[in-house]
């Protein structure tokens, strides 16, 4: 009954926030396939997480922040499951994977993703003596290129793209205040390719992301709370047989509104929403909206 | 005319240091799509010069169109002429490529397929072609001419 009540609670507070941000710019990478879903150990040595994504109203934007019409994907579902393991009080490791389905009309294709690996270390931990201090991580990750990519699909619709063709590598900050009923945080990270994709013109190289995200929100107790975050990423220009292709830097502004609720002492729901803003600023950037649930569940 | 009507074109001499007439060429230094997009003037010859001097014209049969719910096969002739502008006595590896400069991706495996008419050496024809977006794409030839390897650029505006 506690349970039933508490889901039903958690309900009614992601519609509540949903309808006051309505029309607000919300969330999400969407060029990236994979993305670290576990940041915080919470006390157990072991993590599971399980998420299932729905992404919609796929659209690109080209240097110009024009839209770009394009014969692609309609939709995609992505299941992601994630485990994670406290090495210690200080230091924490996710191994992400995600299975995708694409569809477009009666097609679809399905695959995994990019595997993510990511080892967070923390820098600071939160003192009360210095209660205005954030927590504060150092992120470094390696993500796995092997899926399928823009660079080697053979579905004219795109549809078998389930990855970024290339390795990379991620590293970071990532500071979070937790501790009081107004919660935020803030992430620097640095991406990039570890080496160079062969295409049909040449040796490819992406460029260098950076990327930097706030997010606000409000505990409602100790087991539910709401966050809102932007999410601003830039890439540098791509080089194409080392020379540099012309426009071809990218950027893109995503916001994130995201419900949590701990249903028992080890397990927590999480329903997110995310969109890609309809700003001219976003160039050379993949635009969507998605919705995702998970459940987190801590050993 | 016909050929392109709906569409765009647009072809840009990517090599414009290149002498088409007198088979003179310097070396390139710039990436496909850097160059000035031009119109050309007819609509349905594209002649291209490369840098080691032999010269390429691409003819649509198929209007290079975007269609938001149907793939559009897009086809054509190409022409190669060596130094002294007639037709050379070999053209080996033969490739045609297209891609979004911007984006630094193109049709992924699905590749064009260029056959070569036996009878007319330096004739060919391809198919396989498909713009999966608008934009400006870049075409690539690429080839070995009488035992000289270059490569050809063309951009295209995609409506």
């Amino acid at each position: 009954m506690g349970i039933a009540v508490m889901i039903l609670r958690f309900s009614m507070g992601i519609v509540t926030v949903a309808l006051l941000c309505c029309g607000a710019e919300v969330l999400a990478c969407t060029n990236c396939v994979s993305d670290d879903p576990l940041s915080e150990s919470s006390g157990g040595n072991w993590r599971v997480y399980a998420g299932f994504s729905r992404t919609t109203d796929f659209s690109l934007r080209n240097s110009n922040g024009e839209d770009v019409d394009q014969f692609g994907l309609e939709s995609r579902n992505t299941t992601t499951v994630a485990l994670g393991h406290a090495l210690s009080s200080d230091a924490f490791v996710t191994l992400t994977a995600p299975y995708l389905v694409n569809r477009k009309g009666s097609n679809q294709r399905s695959g995994w993703g990019d595997a993510l690996l990511t080892g967070r270390y923390t820098i600071y931990n939160h003192d009360s003596a210095l209660d205005w201090m954030p927590q504060i991580q150092g992120v470094l990750a390696y993500m796995d290129g092997r899926a399928t990519s823009v660079y080697n699909y053979q579905d004219p619709a795109a549809l078998e793209v389930f990855g970024a063709g290339v390795p990379q590598w991620r590293a970071g900050l990532d500071a979070w205040h937790g501790t009081q009923a107004w919660k935020g945080g803030l992430t620097v990270n640095f991406s990039g390719p570890t080496n160079s994709t062969q295409t049909e013109f040449g040796s490819l190289r992406n460029g260098l992301t950076v990327g930097v995200k706030v997010t606000g929100g409000f505990g409602y107790g100790d087991r539910q709370r709401v966050l809102c975050g932007v999410n601003y990423e830039r890439t540098s220009g791509k080089t194409l047989g080392g020379v540099l292709a012309p426009n071809s830097e990218s950027q893109g502004i995503t916001g994130i509104l995201t419900g949590e609720a701990q249903i028992a002492h080890n397990i927590d729901l999480q329903l997110s929403l995310q969109k890609v803003a309809e700003s001219r600023y976003v160039k050379n950037f993949s635009r969507s909206n998605s919705v995702t649930a998970a459940i987190i569940r801590t050993y | 005319m016909k050929h392109f009507l709906g569409i765009v074109a647009t072809s840009a001499l990517l090599f414009q240091s290149c002498g088409t007439n007198n088979g003179t060429c310097t070396p390139a230094t710039r990436a496909p799509g850097s160059s000035d997009v031009t119109t050309p003037s007819d609509g349905e010859l594209l002649e291209l010069a490369a840098k080691t001097g032999w010269r390429g014209k691409l003819i649509w049969t198929t209007t290079p169109s975007f269609q938001h719910d149907q793939l559009v096969e897009v086809s054509g002739h190409i022409y190669l002429q060596n130094l002294s502008g007639g037709y050379p006595a070999s053209v080996t590896n033969l490739k045609l490529r297209a891609n979004v400069p911007e984006l630094g991706q193109g049709t992924g495996k699905i590749l064009p397929r260029v056959y070569e008419d036996l009878d007319r050496p330096g004739h060919f024809t391809f198919d396989n072609l498909f713009f999966t977006m608008t934009g400006l794409w870049s075409l690539q030839i690429s080839a070995t001419v009488d035992g000289s390897s270059d490569r050809l650029y063309l951009m295209v505006e995609v409506k």
